[in-house]
């Protein structure tokens, strides 16, 4: 694949956190595989990346690439490994 | 995230730490499920911090110092011209360029929130979008360009403040400098900087 275009790139909002600019960099991947339609990402707000997480999320297990169960299992699994770089 | 059979909704109210935990988890499993590679999302990321941002905007502002004819249409339709150069918005902001000259000096603000052209100028500056910023260069915009900025805009200069928002981004075209008339395009451009395009600094001819 080629370099990305910068339009199609543009963020909703200033990353304030490393998460944000990752969901962000996950999102725009899924829209260059045309898997997320980046028209169903809402444009802006203090709030916009968490609401491109959730959309995101919910695309994904709308159109069956993962179940909620998988998310779930995913999450706990890095719950898990916080914890334990917390207790080191 | 809930225990419940469905995906998460719009919960504003999850703690920050979790977020980043779920952010992990989706890597882990659209990376896992062959979605995307890592080599993408990195690709993607670098691309990001290195070149999208103030580079494209700094490109927009060469070529209308080089080009009278594209500094016009820039005028008249910024978003157009900034198409010229591959360069859109995500949701169709529309994008209006205004342009400093020496009588006039202009600065970029978002009284609202934090309202930017992301597709030409990238991460917008922490303090942009502070209530600080905000209130005072509306309200002193040449004391806060020198006090804050140690940008002193000249008495006889009249200061113009753009306030956008979420449909119409402005940015600034800052007046060539002197003694760069040798200098081509891409040399031109490594001269702009963010600040300059927002009004608040200068550019010089280093």
């Amino acid at each position: 694949m080629s370099a990305p275009s910068p339009g199609p790139l543009a963020p909703p909002v200033e990353f304030t956190a490393p998460w944000q600019l990752r969901a962000y960099v996950i999102a725009v991947a899924l829209i260059e595989q045309d898997i997320i339609d980046g028209g169903a990402l809402d444009p802006s707000g203090d709030d916009a990346l968490r609401s491109w997480l959730s959309t995101v999320q919910q695309r994904l297990v709308d159109q069956g690439f993962v179940s909620v169960e998988e998310l779930d299992a995913e999450v706990a699994r890095q719950v898990a490994i916080a914890a334990a770089r917390d207790v080191h | 995230m809930s225990a419940e059979s469905k995906p998460p909704d719009r919960d504003y109210l999850v703690p920050e730490a979790e977020v980043e935990l779920r952010v992990k988890a989706l890597e882990a499993l659209v990376v896992e499920k062959g979605l995307v590679s890592t080599d993408a999302l990195d690709r993607i990321s670098a691309h990001y911090e290195d070149e999208v941002g103030p580079r494209d905007g700094a490109r927009v502002i060469a070529r209308a110092w080089v080009d009278p004819a594209f500094k016009e249409r820039l005028l008249a339709d910024a978003t157009a011209a900034c198409e010229e150069l591959g360069i859109k918005g995500l949701r169709g902001e529309h994008l209006r360029a205004v342009e400093d000259t020496p009588e006039v000096h202009n600065v970029v603000v978002c009284t609202l929130c934090s309202c930017y052209p992301w597709a030409v100028l990238g991460l917008p500056p922490s303090w942009y979008k502070s209530p600080e910023y905000r209130a005072k260069v509306v309200l002193e915009p040449r004391r806060t360009l020198a006090d804050d900025f140690g940008f002193p805009v000249p008495e006889e200069v009249t200061v113009r403040v753009w306030d956008s928002n979420s449909e119409l981004r402005y940015f600034v075209i800052p007046q060539h400098p002197e003694g760069t008339e040798h200098m081509s395009e891409a040399e031109l451009a490594e001269l702009v900087t963010r600040e300059a395009m927002i009004g608040v600094g200068p550019v010089t001819a280093t």
